[in-house]
């Protein structure tokens, strides 16, 4: 045999030459060829070394991977094929896909948050936690379950809910069994310093950086609390008979020990901070709270409740599956993002997951994380870049 | 068990390929993306955008071999682009590696010198990567994110003959650039 062209010798070393057997040979019996095999087989192997520390720290769980593929599909706008019916799945019929006029404020992540510009995506982040997470219903109603017995959040995933079909939430637990408390959230009262905001919240409310903040806002932000309040919800054998009978599912029994099953939910204080643009609105809003804690009341064991009230009838079924996907149900908050509005990300912050959303027409942006008890969340009219910075320096 | 994957199933259920295709070429691509990136957040970006560049492409009707070629293709254009849009993403890697420098906010708390280092390292990889002309470059990334010759051939249009003499190229003149990069010469690229 000749000797062999580069080529063909880097291809024979990766085992990905033509004639592997007959390349082999001639190297054994060539010495000028078996010298040029060395220095490529150095050169592929400091290369496969160095390029080796540009690969992902951490290879990608499962989960991450349905998480993203969640949010592509959830993006995907389907194509119309008229003449192909069976081409053409139902997301595209979907309202999602529906065109929406902008908003100037920062859109909130569900219809029952506090109003006011900006604090929207603050009372999503840190105060009206449970509120938020019960937002959606039928979706929010089915997310209550992940709060059965001893949660306690230490962390976020998101369940993605279509808005057009939200409803009332209280009405809906109320046909359920008994609401105390107000879901809607507690209007926040001001407080002069952070000191103060400490002592109400329980712990030292963080300061972020100055030199962090947006250019063009006060750096002496206003300084509200919202108080801590306790939420009951007891569940009613009769009214949820009479709900499945409803729902076309009159023979299903009631779980023994679920009438009177309660589950009490405790919504933190929260601090929220105020920044402040020329024009008077704020544009920056971090927020901070202890964690959200919730227990059940009643003979009636946790997973046996969960099962229950996940297997409601009427409940999305993509919410649904997206609740029962979340491992470690008992210490992460469901956090129902509309998807046709908001695109979020898991990123790390401060050394630990968090969540990073975004408003798709770009004006508004928060991140949310929990660490050492806490639940952190910055958000602002504001690109994600700046918003991470005001995070990252909060200290 | 030859898999029948006809043009007409494909048709069929496009919600279902897509699922099929995302769960299985995802981690590999984003793998990819990142070699070229470094940045998770911009590879998970660049590789769920050409999934959402493929619904609607036609492509999406080719056997699997010709989808998966496509997706690569366009995952290493898209991030070509950014990085450019970046101004090249040495710069953002030494942008990131002088934040992680002490004295700055640390983003990953529990180990800011590893951070540090591995941010360094990445930044000297990329630098000797980009002395290559591009299509050397994508070879070797492509080749060291464990791809086949005959999937960089098609990823890049070429012959299966000429993925190897690619690559020697590619790594030779890498590793002469790493090493300088190494020594401490200030190897400017263009």
């Amino acid at each position: 045999m000749r000797c062999l062209e580069e080529g063909e010798l880097r291809a024979w070393i990766d085992g990905a030459a033509a004639e592997g057997a007959a390349v082999g040979a001639h190297v054994e019996s060539c010495a000028a060829c078996r010298a040029a095999a060395e220095e490529l087989r150095g050169n592929a192997e400091l290369a496969a070394a160095a390029t080796g520390v540009l690969a992902p720290a951490r290879p990608l769980q499962a989960a991450q991977v349905e998480a993203a593929r969640e949010r592509v599909v959830a993006r995907v706008r389907w194509p119309a094929a008229a003449d192909d019916p069976a081409g053409r799945p139902e997301r595209g019929s979907q309202p999602a896909a529906a065109p929406r006029p902008a908003r100037r404020t920062a859109s909130r992540l569900g219809p029952r948050v506090p109003a006011g510009p900006a604090r929207g995506w603050l009372a999503a982040a840190v105060t009206g936690l449970l509120a938020l997470v019960l937002v959606a219903t039928p979706a929010g109603r089915s997310a209550a379950s992940s709060f059965l017995a001893q949660f306690r959040s230490q962390r976020f995933a998101v369940v993605t809910f279509d808005p057009s079909q939200a409803g009332d939430l209280a009405a809906t637990l109320r046909q359920l069994g008994t609401v105390h408390g107000d879901l809607g959230g507690v209007e926040p009262q001001p407080v002069a310093t952070p000191a103060a905001a400490s002592r109400l919240v329980g712990f030292p409310v963080a300061l972020p950086d100055d030199a962090a903040l947006p250019s063009g806002v006060d750096p002496r932000p206003r300084i509200v609390v919202s108080p801590g309040r306790q939420l009951r919800f007891t569940l009613d054998a009769a009214k949820v008979g009479r709900y499945l009978e409803a729902h076309g599912r009159s023979g299903a029994g009631v779980p023994p020990g679920l009438d009177g099953a309660t589950l009490v939910a405790n919504v933190p204080a929260a601090a929220l901070l105020e920044y402040v643009a020329a024009d008077g609105n704020p544009r920056l809003v971090v927020g901070q709270s202890r964690e959200l804690t919730a227990s059940v009341q009643g003979a009636v064991t946790l997973e046996a409740l969960r099962e229950f009230l996940l297997d409601l009838p009427g409940l999305p079924p993509q919410t649904v599956r997206q609740l029962r996907a979340i491992g470690d149900w008992r210490d992460t908050l469901p956090l129902p993002v509309p998807a046709d509005r908001i695109d979020w990300r898991s990123t790390t912050i401060h050394g630990v997951q968090g969540l990073l959303l975004g408003e798709r027409n770009g004006l508004g942006s928060a991140v949310i994380w929990q660490r050492d008890g806490r639940i952190y969340g910055v958000a602002g009219l504001l690109r994600q870049a700046p918003v991470r910075r005001v995070a990252e320096s909060l200290d | 068990m030859v898999r029948v994957d006809t043009r007409a199933e494909r048709r069929a259920d496009p919600t279902r390929r897509l699922d099929e295709l995302f769960r299985r070429l995802y981690p590999r691509l984003y793998d990819l993306c990142h070699r070229l990136l470094v940045d998770r957040w911009e590879a998970e970006d660049v590789v769920q955008d050409a999934f959402l560049r493929l619904v609607g492409a036609a492509v999406i009707d080719r056997p699997d071999r010709e989808v998966e070629a496509w997706l690569r293709r366009v995952c290493v254009n898209l991030g070509y682009n950014r990085l450019r849009g970046q101004r090249r993403g040495r710069e953002r890697l030494e942008r990131a590696s002088a934040e992680l420098a002490p004295g700055a906010v640390a983003t990953e708390r529990d180990d800011p010198l590893g951070s540090l280092l591995r941010l360094e390292q990445q930044a000297m990889v990329h630098r000797a990567l980009w002395t290559l002309p591009e299509r050397q470059r994508t070879c070797l990334l492509l080749r060291h994110a464990g791809y086949t010759y005959a999937e960089i051939a098609d990823t890049c249009e070429l012959a299966v003959g000429s993925v190897g003499v690619l690559l020697a190229r590619a790594e030779r003149t890498f590793r002469d650039s790493y090493q300088r990069q190494q020594q401490g010469a200030d190897h400017e690229v263009p």
